[in-house]
């Protein structure tokens, strides 16, 4: 999908990540660090990066916070509404594997059990740079999803299924033929 | 049509998105170091809005994507006649049936964000277009013409206060603070255009370049020179660099007014500025 698009687009994309930032139940330590990374002292837009309130706009998904039972829907419709392509970052260590609640009868655990996560910030919290590390990366892995080098499970699943396709097809030619 | 004035008139009409897109880089770029930042690349503009073309299409219905294209086609329209140094009365009705355009837009999805921010739109329309429209009287009836082309003086002399009027009306279109109101970032997301995305939201980015490259050239014509080309095209620029560096300014030092209070500011203080300008214009005799 992304392979066929032209240089400067994809220059582009590498270029203004637009940010939506969504807090699943976390303790607002990570939110903090986030909305620190808007300030003067590491000011993100930079790179090109804003802080965008409305999923339709967004490039990038910012998860806070351990995922449970009420918010799965919420999480699962707000990373549906963001347009191709996108990348998911998780912040904190509650997002990542459920952190101290883990185990907790209402919460279902990490954030990777209800969406694809592309990168990991570790921390509780994590520091600004290490999240603006963490944009980084999820710039790098979208740069090898673009180049083609990289493909996301679901992708690689859907062509192992168009190729079985196509073997079972071409068999039943030859069936038919004999 | 002689052919030299079409042809500039041509390149600037190709010019035009660039033009407005370089204004906002630089604002963010100027506004960033207003508040001890270093800020994006001046062409961040730019990068934005190919991004956004190359994005996977989501619409809410089709009545949205049929009303951003007649948004973007009557403002495009409005730049080319004022390319073509055409009537300043059918330029202003024409841009302001685009912002009606987009109104109807935002109205056509059922997102209460999007209801809340065409209301707005609509409120800063009611604020905005009778200063507009004023300033092309008063413009009209300095020149005794509503076509630019007849324009046969600096217009600064006889109508300075129309020009300070005008920097309301940039004011509000540009969405500026403190008459960002349907906008709103921080209440209602991005009121209008929240329902868009990816490319028909890079549509709405780009006609608002074109509308800030026309309601620069409208400020512009205040200080044209006939006769005089690179003179003229200096003092337009200077003219642009000051208006829009005040307009940063204020945008930076001033809180957003709430919906009666742009009304009881912007109104009063534009038509109040147009008629004190006209009673000078009579005065000095010059109509």
């Amino acid at each position: 999908m992304a392979e066929a698009d032209g240089a400067l687009t994809k220059i582009s994309r590498l270029k203004s990540p637009w940010i939506l930032h969504y807090d699943c139940s976390s303790c607002n330590g990570c939110d903090i660090e986030i909305l620190a990374c808007l300030t003067p002292y590491y000011d993100i837009e930079r790179f090109g990066i804003l802080n965008k309130g409305n999923p339709k706009h967004a490039d990038v998904l910012m998860v806070t916070g351990s995922v449970n039972h009420r918010n799965k829907v919420v999480l699962k419709n707000l990373y549906d509404q963001i347009p191709d392509p996108k990348v998911v970052i998780v912040v904190g260590a509650c997002g990542s594997t459920g952190g101290v609640f883990h185990n907790c009868y209402n919460v279902l655990g990490g954030v990777d059990k209800v969406i694809p996560v592309d990168v990991y910030v570790p921390g509780c919290p994590p520091k600004p740079e290490a999240i603006i590390d963490g944009v980084v990366k999820a710039l790098e892995k979208l740069k090898a999803l673009q180049d083609g080098t990289w493909k996301r499970e679901k992708e690689k699943e859907k062509e192992k299924t168009e190729k079985d396709e196509a073997k079972e097809e071409t068999e039943e030619a030859k069936k038919e033929e004999e | 049509m002689d052919f030299w004035p079409a042809f500039i008139g041509f390149i600037f009409l190709l010019l035009a998105p660039f033009i407005g897109m370089l204004v906002i880089g630089l604002d963010r770029k100027i506004t960033a170091r207003m508040q001890n930042r270093i800020g994006p690349p001046v062409l961040q503009p730019l990068y934005d809005v190919i991004k956004l073309f190359g994005k996977e299409d989501k619409i809410v219905n089709r009545g949205q994507v049929v009303f951003a294209y007649a948004f973007f086609v009557m403002v495009v329209l409005a730049t080319s006649l004022f390319c073509l140094r055409s009537d300043l009365l059918v330029i202003f009705f024409l841009l302001n049936a685009g912002a009606i355009f987009m109104v109807m837009g935002a109205y056509s999805t059922r997102s209460a964000f999007s209801t809340i921010g065409a209301n707005r739109e609509l409120l800063q329309m009611l604020a905005y277009e009778p200063i507009f429209l004023l300033v092309i009287f008063s413009i009209g009836y300095a020149v005794k013409s509503f076509t630019i082309d007849a324009i046969y003086e600096p217009l600064i002399l006889k109508l300075p206060l129309a020009l300070v009027a005008m920097v309301i009306v940039l004011m509000i279109k540009m969405q500026k603070s403190p008459f960002d109101i349907s906008t709103a970032h921080t209440e209602i997301i991005s009121g209008t255009m929240v329902e868009y995305s990816g490319t028909y939201l890079g549509l709405l980015k780009l006609t608002h370049w074109y509308e800030l490259f026309l309601i620069l050239g409208t400020m512009a014509l205040f200080v044209i020179i006939p006769g005089n080309f690179v003179l003229s095209i200096i003092a337009m620029l200077v003219l642009i660099a000051v208006v829009y560096g005040i307009v940063m300014l204020i945008d930076n030092i001033t809180t957003r007014l709430t919906w009666d209070a742009l009304l009881k500011v912007a109104l009063p203080l534009g038509i109040g500025l147009i008629t004190a300008n006209l009673i000078y214009v009579w005065y000095i005799g010059g109509a």
